[in-house]
């Protein structure tokens, strides 16, 4: 019985995959035809996600996704090969896994780990270095104790995957259709070293940063969600000057944010605004600007200032931590900020935004458009992680029939959430139900707590499957959902040589980086005249700027057969 | 004697001093005092207060749940393991290294001494450090918390300062009285040295406590594991450089289950600091004064 579930469960999970893209691009409704249904089949997954962004509010998802559900009745193709049987479960193996930062485990997580021992003879144990793992992975590898498999970024992938420390993957890949589904084709290229592939890409969305505002302070102030320039700054006027929370006291901004996940300073938003953000470069015909000595980056930098300098921005902008960003959020000290996504859902599940800020109302924006009409969020890396094999781990097929399985549907249920019954419910009918806990309290849709999660077992995302569990009841799952999306649709401002890397790149842009940091806080302060902005430019190539710029480019052009040179900055 | 009057000067001077010292005090102990409180509040107030002074609830469920927690237990008894049987034998190979090291008569005493002083400027590095530990099998092993550690030059010094100024016509007498070197050391130099004895120790213990680092290199699997690396990694997850999957801004772990486990790893060692700090003082001007 319970097999045959789990194989109903399968069927059912890529039925309605298929089904929310075409409800999603088409009229909505639930009726999709067999004929729509067939051709949604041989699309791949990231059709499915992209077409997904059509539902662009909550309510339009809900409504796919439960025409996602009825359409899994009717139409149910099995694309997906079904979860090996209990019974059969190979010989179990020990391998070890390499993350870089381990979770809490708990007995709830252990039950992903016995459920992938048993049918994928695979006993994992993870080994992980905290905040030392790129040096405990370089004693690992150097010690001759590489592990068994390897969840890694980009970056030391390549470093590794040069020195020959991981199984070919190249050829053996294409014996399994899951994965050959799954990665888009935009992301072998990017896992491809001397010519051949020794790692499984993760997907990710490009689209993270999110704008959030006060809705209560809004409304007390009669304010709408700025859309345009002139909008934004009035609105970071009011809730600066015009005491928003009506307290009496002059005690808030209407700027603030936290840093990104290199501690750069969040002004994604204003370098969507002039398409120009201080890491990027961009290709425009065959000429490549490098962002950070570009007009637009100047501008925004401008732009920002002249906030900066009407006392619209909290002035702690530049120093704070996490703590005091959020300890300022939910004191109600300002009105805005620029984040991840899942921000404006952190402040309710782990800040305890709603019991400290009675009647307050956190609220997504669409990125404001910019004086000159552009608008847009910086994208992040539509790679995440890397998964790859140790070149002496006997039986890599094991561990790619693992992977192959992880990017099914139920898989990837069972791998992030739980296993059936416990992180997730899927009857009969084919109503799925996440028990995956957004409470502040950590509480389970069954009632028990948890602290920690399996996510550790999902080694590749399902981008088009994640938004799923973000549809539920509490406010900390709404406005998780309400940030996805967000993030997700506002428009992005690329990186064109996103993935590039070379020797100069590696050894320069550190310093350079550091360099074009100090000198944005001191535009920005007023420390530097933007009169010297030329002075800047100069000791950006005298850093090296332009040799790195380069080899990038010697990159780029091999790799897409162009012929693109860099703009004569001298 | 007469009655020594203070000054108005010297009367304010001492008030301010006074005011002046309990403000240090108080921003020592403020952080303690923050994460005590922490641990019993609920994550809401932990957040709204711009200065967390009293909770806003009497709860013990984050102390609950740690106890609770998978791992936690165990790493606590790993760590008491380590912190007391690496600092007896820290101690033993310690004081004896130190008392030979002490003998003026020792043949070739500048040399060996040369040799130990150069460990603390220089090393192997990294990769053969553990390429060492590897090969004489202690990877994995609760061992490579403590032998690869177990003299500290630094602690080693101090100690053989303090016995080198112990007067020499002592072990000459008792050499008279026909004892052996391990007598003379165990019977007349270690009662001497109980001052230096309780310093290098505390400074074993804290740092056995205490350390991360060789718990992350030498361990893979999760057996050994001190405290240290538990708490490490609850406190690293919510931070954004932990940031590997697309969810991760947001914390799984609740500040004030946090602020529980870090009272339950500070506490032990906390609470015998201050029955070893007279010695500790003492200890350290003896042995570096005299040196």
């Amino acid at each position: 019985m319970g097999m045959k579930r789990r194989l109903m469960a399968l069927a059912l999970g890529a039925a309605m995959l298929l089904s929310m893209a075409l409800a999603a691009c088409g009229s909505g409704g639930a009726g999709g035809s067999t004929t729509a249904a067939s051709e949604a089949a041989t699309t791949t997954a990231a059709t499915a996600a992209t077409t997904a962004e059509a539902a662009d509010s909550s309510e339009a998802a809900t409504t796919a996704a439960e025409a996602a559900t009825t359409a899994a009745e009717t139409a149910a193709p099995q694309t997906e090969t079904a979860a090996p049987d209990e019974a059969a479960g190979p010989e179990s193996i020990p391998v070890t896994v390499f993350i870089a930062n381990a979770r809490v485990e708990s007995d709830f997580s252990n039950l992903t780990k016995e459920y992938v021992n048993e049918n994928f003879g695979l006993d994992i144990s993870f080994i992980s270095g905290v905040d030392n793992w790129q040096q405990k992975y370089a004693l690992l590898v150097s010690g001759g104790d590489i592990p068994s498999f390897s969840v890694l970024p980009a970056a030391q992938y390549y470093e590794y995957a040069s020195q020959g420390a991981y199984a070919d993957l190249t050829d053996i890949r294409n014996n399994y259709a899951n994965i050959m589904g799954y990665v888009t084709d935009d992301l072998w290229p990017r896992v491809t070293v001397d010519g051949r592939i020794y790692a499984i890409p993760g997907r990710n969305t490009a689209g993270k940063w999110v704008v959030s505002y006060r809705q209560d302070w809004l409304d007390n102030l009669g304010l709408k969600v700025p859309v345009t320039y002139d909008e934004y700054v009035e609105v970071m006027r009011a809730f600066t000057e015009d005491d928003p929370d009506g307290n009496g006291a002059n005690d808030t901004y209407g700027y603030s944010s936290n840093t990104d996940a290199y501690g750069n300073i969040i002004l994604h938003m204003f370098y969507g605004m002039y398409g120009a953000a201080p890491e990027y470069y961009h290709v425009v015909g065959d000429e490549v600007e490098i962002d950070a000595v570009s007009e637009g980056y100047k501008q925004a930098l401008i732009t920002f200032k002249d906030l900066y300098d009407k006392k619209y921005v909290d002035p702690e902008v530049f120093t704070q931590k996490g703590e005091q960003f959020w300890q300022k959020l939910v004191q109600g000290k300002f009105g805005s900020w620029v984040g991840w996504w899942s921000e404006l859902s952190g402040a309710y599940s782990s800040y305890g935004f709603e019991e400290s800020q009675p009647g307050g109302v956190l609220v997504s924006g669409p990125a404001v458009i910019g004086p000159t009409g552009m608008s847009g969020m910086t994208a992040n890396d539509p790679m995440d992680t890397t998964v790859a094999i140790s070149y002496k781990f006997e039986d890599p097929d094991r561990v790619l029939k693992y992977l192959d399985w992880c990017t099914t549907d139920y898989g990837y249920r069972v791998s992030r959430y739980g296993v059936e019954g416990k992180g997730f419910t899927l009857d009969a009918n084919g109503d799925l139900d996440y028990l995956y806990s957004r409470d502040p309290d950590r509480k389970m849709a069954d009632g028990t707590t948890v602290e920690g999660d399996p996510e550790i077992f999902c080694f590749l995302n399902r981008i088009d499957l994640y938004p799923q569990q973000l549809l539920g009841d509490t406010i900390a799952q709404q406005k998780a959902y309400e940030g996805y999306v967000s993030g997700r649709d506002n428009p992005l401002l690329l990186n064109d040589f996103l993935g590039l890397t070379s020797e100069e790149f590696q050894n320069t842009m550190p310093d350079i980086k550091k360099y074009v940091d100090e000198m944005l806080v001191k535009f920005v302060l007023g420390d530097e005249s933007f009169d010297n902005w030329d002075a800047y430019v100069k000791e950006y190539i005298r850093l090296g700027g332009l040799e790195v710029a380069e080899s990038l480019l010697a990159e780029y052009n091999a790799f897409y057969g162009a012929s693109a040179h860099i703009k004569n900055y001298q | 004697m007469k009655s020594y009057r203070k000054t108005p000067g010297e009367t304010l001077f001492a008030a301010l001093n006074t005011l002046f010292m309990a403000f240090i005090l108080l921003v020592t102990l403020y952080p303690f005092w923050y994460i005590a409180v922490g641990s019993v509040s609920s994550v809401a107030h932990i957040f709204s207060q711009g200065m967390l002074l009293w909770p806003d609830q009497l709860s013990l469920a984050a102390y609950e749940f740690v106890i609770g927690t998978k791992g936690v237990s165990s790493a606590l008894g790993n760590s008491a393991f380590i912190t007391v049987a690496g600092t007896l034998l820290s101690m033993a190979l310690t004081t004896m290294g130190a008392y030979v090291l002490s003998k003026p008569y020792l043949p070739g005493r500048k040399t060996m001494t040369l040799f130990i002083v150069v460990t603390m400027l220089f090393n192997g590095g990294l990769i053969p450090f553990y390429l060492v530990v590897k090969s004489l099998g202690m990877i994995d092993t609760i061992w490579a918390m403590m032998i690869p550690y177990a003299i500290s030059t630094y602690n080693m010094i101090i100690m053989r300062n303090f016995l080198q100024a112990v007067p020499r016509s002592l072990e000459e007498s008792a050499m008279v009285d026909g004892a052996r070197h391990f007598t003379i050391f165990a019977k007349i130099y270690l009662p001497l040295s109980m001052p230096v004895i309780a310093t290098v120790t505390l400074f074993y213990a804290v740092g056995y406590w205490n350390s991360i680092i060789p718990a992350i290199y030498f361990l893979n699997r999760r057996d050994f594991i001190p405290i240290q690396v538990i708490l490490r990694e609850v406190l690293i997850q919510s931070r954004p450089e932990a940031l590997q999957f697309i969810d991760s801004a947001t914390s799984q772990i609740s500040e004030n289950i946090k602020m529980a486990l870090v009272v339950i790893t500070v506490a032990p060692i906390a609470v015998i600091y201050p029955f070893l700090q007279k010695y500790f003082v003492k200890g350290v001007m003896v042995g570096s004064i005299k040196g």
